[in-house]
């Protein structure tokens, strides 16, 4: 590929003077031109300024506090602690047993609960036949 | 396929890597809020289009597919619809608020004077059109290559480099005035 001062002034004009910006497939051409020709250097260097200006424009960064909200937000692993581990079958195993120990009194007290209920049910039944 | 220099820390911020995440936000997030301040002229505005991109990212990292587009590019295009949203709310009043002062007041210092260049140039970038302060942010600032930018852009290569062109002309014009302040005369 052979770059031009026309093609040469098209990417001056678009991409400044820094050969990294300009178009990679015309890139190695446009530097050999550049060496070449006194016409394409002094386009380069009243191109330069106009660099020199963007260059100083301002460079905001985020704060501590946003980059700490986004870190905190980021997705997060399975727990080492978990259910591949020996200690995380153990501990589901455990809360298993409590769990199953709790459900086991619940049901007897909700049993008890309901036969006492059934009794005071009756009873009432039982009063007003008797009182009706 | 082009290859993507952050697929890795991707993946890995994916899957809940804590340096990955790191490593992301420290490379991506100063990089996303220079974009949006370009765009927008506001710090507080940018932080906002920066802090969103990266949620935003956090959602998109465990399902990441390789080779669909490279990571950085999707990142400028998510952030810069945010930024569109935001110029679309609020249009009227970005144009009113943008300065466009010299200082012809007596010689400060050295400090002053940078300041003082930095902001005319924001205001001449603020006064651009936006498409064409678009295409400089991205290909001089973001550094993107004429392919990524005018691929964020959903332009042709050719007509981001007329963008380019045109927004440079813009600019040289803006700033012609004030060769003389530039080299401290």
């Amino acid at each position: 590929m052979t770059v031009g001062l026309k093609r040469f002034e098209q990417i001056v004009d678009s991409y400044g003077v820094d050969p990294r910006r300009w178009p990679p497939d015309e890139r190695q051409a446009a530097e050999v031109f550049m060496q070449s020709s006194a016409e394409a250097r002094a386009l380069v260097a009243s191109a330069a300024e106009l660099d020199d200006w963007l260059d100083q424009a301002l460079i905001p960064a985020p704060s501590e506090l946003a980059e700490r909200r986004v870190l905190k937000a980021a997705p997060r692993a399975q727990r080492a602690f978990g259910w591949t581990s020996g200690a995380g079958w153990a501990a589901a195993a455990a809360a298993g047993l409590v769990l199953g120990v709790s459900m086991g009194h619940y049901i007897q007290a909700t049993d008890q609960a309901y036969e006492a209920l059934d009794q005071a049910t009756t009873w009432s039944v039982d009063e007003s036949e008797y009182f009706g | 396929m082009t290859s993507d220099p952050d697929e890795d820390l991707v993946l890995r911020a994916g899957q809940g890597d804590p340096a990955a995440s790191r490593a992301l936000v420290s490379a991506k997030m100063p990089r996303m809020m220079r974009l949006a301040y370009r765009l927008l002229g506001d710090v507080q505005a940018a932080e906002d289009v920066a802090q969103e991109t990266m949620l935003r990212a956090w959602k998109q990292a465990p399902s990441w597919q390789p080779g669909a587009a490279k990571f950085d590019t999707w990142l400028h295009r998510v952030a810069l619809n945010l930024c569109y949203d935001r110029l679309r709310r609020r249009r009227e009043v970005l144009t009113d608020t943008v300065p466009e002062r010299v200082d012809e007041g007596p010689a400060p210092d050295q400090g002053w004077v940078d300041r003082d260049r930095a902001r005319q140039v924001e205001a001449a970038l603020g006064a651009l059109p936006d498409r064409q302060r678009e295409a400089i942010a991205l290909c001089h600032y973001q550094d993107l290559s004429q392919a990524e930018a005018a691929s964020v852009m959903d332009v042709s290569v050719e007509a981001l480099e007329s963008l380019l062109a045109r927004g440079r002309r813009g600019l040289r014009a803006a700033l012609a005035d004030l060769g003389p302040e530039r080299t401290g005369q």
